[in-house]
C-alpha cells in the first residue's frame, strides 16, 4: 500500500461532527474536501446554507460517488449516525483504493470492525473516535465550544493532515484498548440511561440503585474484554465508575469554560 | 429516550452480547436491558 500527503478528503455524514471537521479542513489551501451522500441528500443539502460557530460555510461541495469514481479519496472520514453507517460503507466503495485511509469516528467497537471487514484487505482502516462536547445543531447551524479531541490510531499521514488543518487529535499507542475502555463506559452509562423511560447522567449518579446497575453493566463488559485478551482490560470497569463520579464535575467545569 | 440514543443502546448492547456469546461469558444485566428496550 502506498502512502502520500492527504490532499483529497471525503466526509460522509453532514451532521454536527461532519461540519466540525469540514469547517477546519475547508480553510486549508491545497486540500479538496467534499461531502459524500446519496442523491436524495445531495439534492436536499445543495439548497441549504450551513454555518459553523456563526461563520457561514461557502461553496460546500457535495457529491454522490459512482461505483467507479475516477479519483479515489486519500482520506475518508465517516461521521454518520449509526442508522446510516452501513449505507455509508456502501457509498464509499467507488472512492476507495489501495492508498485510501478510512477513518470511522462512531462510538463503539463495531464501526471499525465493519469497516475493516469491508475494506481492510484493500486499504488502511484506522480506529478512531471523537471525544468532547457534542456539537449542538439547530437546522444547519453548528456550534462547538472548541473543547474536543479526536482519538486516532497512529498514522503519520493523518497526524500531518490534522496538524495542517488545526484539528485537535490524540494518538493512542493502543487504540484497541482505548476503544474498549470507552466502550465499557458507554455500556454502563448508555444502557442504564435506557431504563425507566430514559435517565440522564445526573439521575444515574444520584441513585445508589442505578449506580449499582452501571457497575454490573461495566463489570460484564470488562469480563468480555478480559476474555478477548484486550490489553489493560482488568480495571476498565473501576475506571468507568470513577469516570461517572467525576462526570458531573467535568460537565460543570466545561460549562464554565464555554 | 431519543431514537438516536435508543439505537446506540441497541447496537452497543447487541455487540457486547454477541461477543459474550462467542467467548462463553454470561452478561445477564446487559441482556436484560437489551431485551427491555
Amino acid at each position: 500500500m502506498q502512502s502520500k500527503e492527504i490532499k483529497n478528503c471525503v466526509i460522509v455524514g453532514r451532521g454536527a461532527l461532519g461540519l466540525l471537521y469540514y469547517a477546519a479542513i475547508s480553510k486549508v489551501e491545497g486540500i479538496e474536501v467534499r461531502f459524500a451522500a446519496d442523491r436524495e441528500r445531495v439534492e436536499r443539502y445543495k439548497g441549504q446554507e450551513v454555518s459553523f460557530c456563526s461563520e457561514k460555510l461557502e461553496g460546500v461541495q457535495y457529491f454522490t460517488p459512482s461505483s467507479v469514481e475516477e479519483v479515489a479519496a486519500d482520506l475518508v472520514i465517516i461521521t454518520t449516525k449509526w442508522d446510516g453507517y452501513r449505507s455509508a460503507l456502501d457509498l464509499i466503495s467507488g472512492i476507495v483504493d489501495s492508498h485510501t485511509i478510512v477513518l470511522p469516528l462512531l462510538n463503539g467497537l463495531l464501526a471499525y470492525d465493519l469497516a475493516y471487514e469491508r475494506y481492510g484487505s484493500l486499504c488502511r482502516v484506522l480506529r478512531g473516535y471523537y471525544i468532547g462536547t457534542t456539537a449542538s445543531r439547530s437546522g444547519a447551524e453548528v456550534y462547538q465550544s472548541g473543547v474536543y479531541t479526536t482519538a486516532v490510531e497512529e498514522c503519520g499521514e493523518v497526524d500531518s493532515f490534522f496538524d495542517r488543518c488545526g484539528i485537535k487529535y490524540q494518538t493512542k499507542s493502543d487504540m484497541h484498548s482505548a476503544q474498549w475502555q470507552k466502550f465499557v463506559i458507554n455500556i454502563g452509562l448508555n444502557q442504564c440511561s435506557a431504563l425507566d423511560g430514559g435517565l440522564n447522567y445526573g439521575e444515574i449518579k444520584a441513585s445508589a440503585g442505578y449506580r449499582e446497575i452501571v457497575a454490573k453493566l461495566m463489570n460484564e463488559a470488562e469480563s468480555v474484554a478480559v476474555a478477548e485478551g484486550v490489553v489493560g482490560a482488568e480495571g476498565m470497569a473501576a475506571y468507568g465508575i470513577s469516570f461517572l463520579d467525576e462526570l458531573m464535575i467535568r460537565i460543570i467545569a466545561l460549562w464554565r469554560r464555554m | 429516550m431519543r431514537a438516536e440514543r435508543a439505537l446506540e443502546v441497541d447496537i452497543f448492547g447487541g455487540d457486547l452480547v454477541a461477543r459474550a456469546e462467542r467467548m462463553g461469558i454470561d452478561v445477564p444485566v446487559n441482556l436484560e436491558i437489551l431485551n427491555r428496550i
